[in-house]
């Protein structure tokens, strides 16, 4: 087991100093000749140098559980890296079907997980807040197919401004925890 | 069919022209294969980001590479069989 982890180690770490010395050439390719392609493909492989970097903490780190959540951004990364690349075919062929699913599954998984998260831990009014939250990343997965499928951008609008609202609730409704903390002992 | 050439690709072509010679627009503009009063356009922003510049040659102009266009053009070449297969570049 020891061998085949210390292999695994030295191949991702291979791909992630190739990946780096890819991300700084096309940085450097970009800045001298800023035009949208290399953006695109430049932000591509920087995303997957996030996927490589995250899959090697994810084999470093020995806590399972901030292991276990490195290992879902490796693919987490990789997926923002493919729809950056599918972006570029946008226009040339059929693929364009295919990207409000990746766009979509993200969301409905982030909703889903959320959900849980509400239903099995939280409690006190942070559990609104990040209801809140979760139900924007519901309407936001399915606005994200219904505008594909010749829907309304309403649907889009409204899941951004409640999931706007409900992070700035979450956000403020922290603060105001950390910041009455003495407060409330005194 | 011809496949329409993306931005890119025409940047570079120029690029690769230019620099194995200075030339007059309008022998660039028969090169790139382009109508001349887009290749102007591109030559105008080429020049506002410092990888062409021109030198008046009596009543023409006549274009060439600026230093920092010959490293981008080497950086080019390095990065173009990558974009060669992703279909950025043809």
């Amino acid at each position: 087991m020891y061998l085949y982890i210390t292999i695994l180690l030295v191949i991702e770490l291979i791909s992630v100093s190739a990946f780096t010395y890819l991300s700084i050439l096309f940085v450097r390719v970009y800045r001298k000749i800023k035009l949208d392609s290399i953006l695109l493909y430049t932000i591509f492989i920087i995303f997957l140098l996030l996927s490589q970097l995250s899959g090697v903490f994810s084999i470093i780190i020995p806590d399972t559980r901030i292991a276990t959540t490195l290992y879902i951004a490796t693919s987490s990364f990789a997926i923002a890296g493919f729809t950056t690349m599918l972006m570029l075919s946008f226009s040339s062929n059929n693929l364009y079907i295919f990207i409000p699913i990746f766009i979509a599954s993200p969301d409905i998984l982030a909703g889903i997980l959320s959900t849980l998260i509400v239903l099995k831990r939280i409690k006190g009014e942070t559990r609104y807040f990040l209801s809140l939250l979760s139900t924007s990343y519901y309407i936001r997965g399915i606005g994200a197919l219904l505008t594909a499928f010749q829907g309304t951008l309403l649907t889009l609008l409204i899941s951004e401004t409640i999931r706007a609202t409900a992070a700035v609730l979450l956000s403020l409704h922290h603060t105001a925890q950390v910041l009455t903390y003495g407060k409330e002992k005194e | 069919m011809v496949k329409k050439r993306n931005k890119l690709e025409i940047v570079f072509e120029i690029i690769d022209i230019l620099s194995k010679e200075t030339l007059n627009p309008t022998k660039l503009a028969m090169l790139v294969n382009m109508p001349y009063d887009r290749l102007k356009k591109l030559l105008e922003e080429l020049i506002e980001k410092g990888i062409i510049q021109f030198e008046e040659q009596g009543r023409s102009k006549v274009f060439m590479l600026t230093p920092q266009g010959y490293k981008l053009y080497e950086e080019l070449k390095k990065v173009r069989k990558i974009l060669k297969d992703y279909g950025i570049l043809d």
